[in-house]
């Protein structure tokens, strides 16, 4: 076989393999962008040892901007999404489930009522540490994950909560065999800018005392007035998922797609 | 060219591994999570809903809380929306049961027969319990895989 053919197989190959990570990209286009509405922005919260996964000191938190996005191509980091980035539709009592990247037209666009809420946060370590798995607690098990005291979890910084179900997104129901049990209206990220950077968990980052660092949350939304399930007037971000004391500011995202 | 055969087929085997490999690394959802969620001592509390693609125990262990332990649900739900019905499909000893017992700190492998009863949607319920008194709720923050990987966890019971 001729040294050409084969050197055009491979890069062939290397195309199909691209196209595959990439199907979702199309052409350069950018969907709408709307600035958020007054939402007391920016915002300061803490996340400390009082009921974290710190040993010591504290994370100060900064939200310095919220807005949606219905175009892949207005995010900077295309490898950020989390297996479980996918967005929900209720059709006729039907509910439909559109798995990444089903949810994204091949112009970058996302279907119809998609958005993706994008949640700029800047990150500051006052002397933060997290436990490590040096550490021991009574019963002698590791209380830490990791080696390294400065990697914190940006999964568990802020949530998604939607009061449309509920005073705090809290609904009680009763099983059928009797036991009550709530549901809560709440969603971890679906996107990280900086997943994957650090081999011990992809939705980690690393922070030494001192240090600041800035990256993107971002959480999927299916508008209720397009036959999904969130109503983008009354979503907050919380610290604590089915705490309304722990929410930290309502969104009010209603006003932005008018 | 019985070299370029040879150097074809080479290609064709590295092609063909890397499909397998990248099938293998979607197939189960076994990446860990941290939520944080309010208990209390009344109901049982929902946390985070995520994908279940595979009929291995949920990875479980609780890290923060003022509890040393607490009650566990595995449900189970053909939707991941927040305001279905998820149905309990925790087992311990080869029984169905209402919940399991798990102590903070420990890594659990919980049994349950969600994704053998057909559903697609994994999520742990929590409750605390009634020896501690206080009425009113705790946080509780704790890492979860849906789909686990690897051995040596304590199997909830």
């Amino acid at each position: 076989m001729p040294k050409n053919t084969i050197i055009i197989l491979i890069l062939a190959v290397c195309i199909l393999f691209a196209s595959c990570r990439h199907t979702i990209l199309g052409e350069e286009t950018t969907g709408q962008q709307v600035e958020l509405p007054e939402t007391g922005l920016p915002c300061i919260f803490e996340y400390d040892t009082g009921e974290r996964q710190l040993k010591s000191g504290k994370l100060i938190c900064t939200i310095t901007d919220a807005r949606l996005i219905n175009n892949i191509n207005d995010l900077e980091n295309l490898d950020g999404f989390t297996e479980d980035a996918n967005i929900l539709f209720i059709d006729d009592h039907d509910e439909i489930v559109f798995k990444y990247p089903d949810w994204i037209n091949e112009n970058g666009e996302f279907i119809e009522g998609a958005y993706l809420l994008l949640v700029d946060i800047s990150v500051t370590s006052n002397g933060a540490e997290s436990y490590t798995r040096h550490d021991i607690n009574e019963f002698g098990d590791a209380i830490g994950m990791y080696d390294d005291p400065y990697l914190f979890r940006a999964d568990s910084l802020v949530y998604l909560q939607d009061t449309h179900y509920g005073t705090d997104g809290i609904m009680t129901q009763e099983d059928t065999d009797g036991t009550k049990y709530t549901n809560i209206a709440a969603w971890g990220i679906d996107y990280f800018s900086e997943r994957n950077r650090i081999s011990e968990n992809p939705n980690v980052f690393r922070l030494s005392p001192g240090e600041t660092m800035e990256f993107h949350l971002g959480f999927l939304i299916s508008d209720i007035t397009e036959k999904g399930e969130m109503d983008l007037g009354s979503l907050y971000l919380t610290k604590v998922m089915g705490d309304k004391d722990q929410f930290i500011i309502h969104l009010n995202l209603s006003q932005e797609e008018e | 060219m019985k070299k370029s055969r040879r150097f074809l087929a080479l290609v064709l085997t590295v092609i063909t591994l890397m499909s397998v490999m990248a099938v293998t690394a979607f197939a189960a959802n076994n990446q860990n999570t941290y939520p944080t969620v309010s208990i209390n001592t009344s109901t049982f509390s929902p946390g985070q809903v995520r994908e279940k693609t595979d009929s291995s125990k949920i990875y479980y262990r609780g890290l923060v809380c003022a509890d040393t332990h607490t009650f566990v649900q595995a449900r189970g739900s053909y939707s991941n929306s927040t305001s279905a019905s998820y149905i309990n499909k925790t087992v311990a000893n080869k029984l169905a049961v209402s919940y399991v017992i798990c102590r903070k700190d420990v890594e659990y492998a919980i049994t349950n027969l969600i994704n053998e009863d057909g559903y697609n949607y994994a999520r742990l319920y929590f409750k605390r319990l009634t020896t501690y008194t206080t009425s009113a709720s705790t946080n509780l923050e704790y890492v979860w895989s849906p789909d686990s990987v690897g051995s040596g966890y304590t199997v909830a019971t």
